[in-house]
C-alpha cells in the first residue's frame, strides 16, 4: 500500500495543513475517500496515516537499492531475507504502479 | 516492535513463555538472518532422492532435519543471552559464540555447549520466533 502513496500524491512530508484537515489526518474523514484500486480498499481516513515506519524504511531502502547500494556491506547474500522479500514485494508493486500509470495515460 | 530486517545487527529481545522465573528471567536477543545463513541452513537440513528406475524403488523423497534446523537457526538468529542459569551450577552462564565458516565467510554463532543447554523445547520456541522474524508477515506484505 505504501508504494502507491505516491501516485496518490500523499506525502506527508510535503503534506499541508489544509490538506492533512481534508484527509482525516486527527479525525476520521467520510469514508471511501481513498480507495486503492489495486488492493481494493477503503480507508477511512488518509492511507498514509495507515503507512507503518516499517513500511517507510523498506521503501527508502528500495530507493537506495536502485541506486546500486545496499544497506549493509557486501552483496545480496550479505543481506537480511526480510530485506530481500521486502524489495520482491515493493518490485512487484512498482509494476502494478507503472501498469496502472499507462492504462490511466491511455485512458485520457 | 518486530524486526525490520533493514540493518543486519538489529535485535530484539525475546524471553521465553515457559521461562519459571517471571521476576528474572533469561533474555535472548534474537537478531537477523542473512541469505547467505539461510540458505546455509536449507542446505545442511534438507535433502532430496529422486527415484533413478522410473519409480520402481518408490516416489521421489524429501527429508527434512528439524532438529539440526532448530539447533543452527538458534545458533546463527540468537545474538546474545543473559541470566542463562547453569543447571548444574546453579550460576549464569557467560555468553559463548564460535565462528563458522560460510561460503567463504566466517560468521560467529552461539556455541553448541550452550545450544545444548537450552534444550530441544527451546530451541524450537526460539526457531520458530527468529524465523517468524526473519519473514515477512501478511499485514507487513499488505502495508
Amino acid at each position: 500500500m505504501t508504494v502507491w502513496l505516491e501516485v496518490l500524491g500523499l506525502n506527508c512530508q510535503s503534506c499541508s495543513e489544509a490538506a492533512q484537515q481534508d484527509r482525516g489526518c486527527d479525525e476520521g474523514s467520510s469514508p471511501g475517500q481513498y480507495f486503492l484500486e489495486r488492493l481494493n480498499q477503503e480507508f477511512d481516513s488518509c492511507p498514509g496515516k495507515h503507512a507503518t515506519e516499517q513500511s517507510r524504511m523498506y521503501i527508502d531502502a528500495f530507493f537506495f537499492f536502485k541506486q546500486g547500494y545496499f544497506p549493509n556491506q557486501g552483496g545480496w547474500m550479505d543481506q537480511p531475507v526480510k530485506l530481500l522479500q521486502a524489495f520482491k514485494v515493493i518490485t512487484a508493486e512498482v509494476e502494478e504502479v507503472n501498469e496502472w500509470r499507462k492504462r490511466k495515460g491511455t485512458d485520457r | 516492535m518486530a524486526l525490520t530486517g533493514i540493518n543486519v545487527f538489529e535485535t530484539r529481545q525475546y524471553v521465553s513463555k515457559k521461562d519459571p522465573d517471571k521476576q528474572n528471567p533469561t533474555v535472548f536477543e534474537i537478531g537477523v538472518l542473512t541469505s547467505d545463513i539461510r540458505s546455509y541452513i536449507e542446505n545442511k537440513v534438507q535433502s532430496y532422492e529422486f527415484a533413478r528406475d522410473g519409480g520402481n524403488k518408490g516416489p521421489a523423497t524429501a527429508k527434512l532435519n528439524l532438529t539440526l534446523r532448530n539447533m543452527l537457526v538458534c545458533k546463527f538468529g540468537v545474538k546474545k543471552i543473559t541470566n542463562l542459569i547453569d543447571p548444574q551450577t546453579q550460576k549464569p552462564v557467560e555468553f559463548d559464540t564460535t565462528s563458522i565458516p560460510v561460503s567463504g565467510k566466517n560468521y560467529i554463532g552461539v556455541s553448541d555447549a550452550l545450544l545444548e543447554m537450552l534444550g530441544p523445547d527451546l530451541r524450537l520456541e526460539l526457531a520458530t520466533e527468529i524465523m517468524g522474524e526473519n519473514n515477512l508477515g501478511e499485514n507487513e506484505i499488505k502495508n
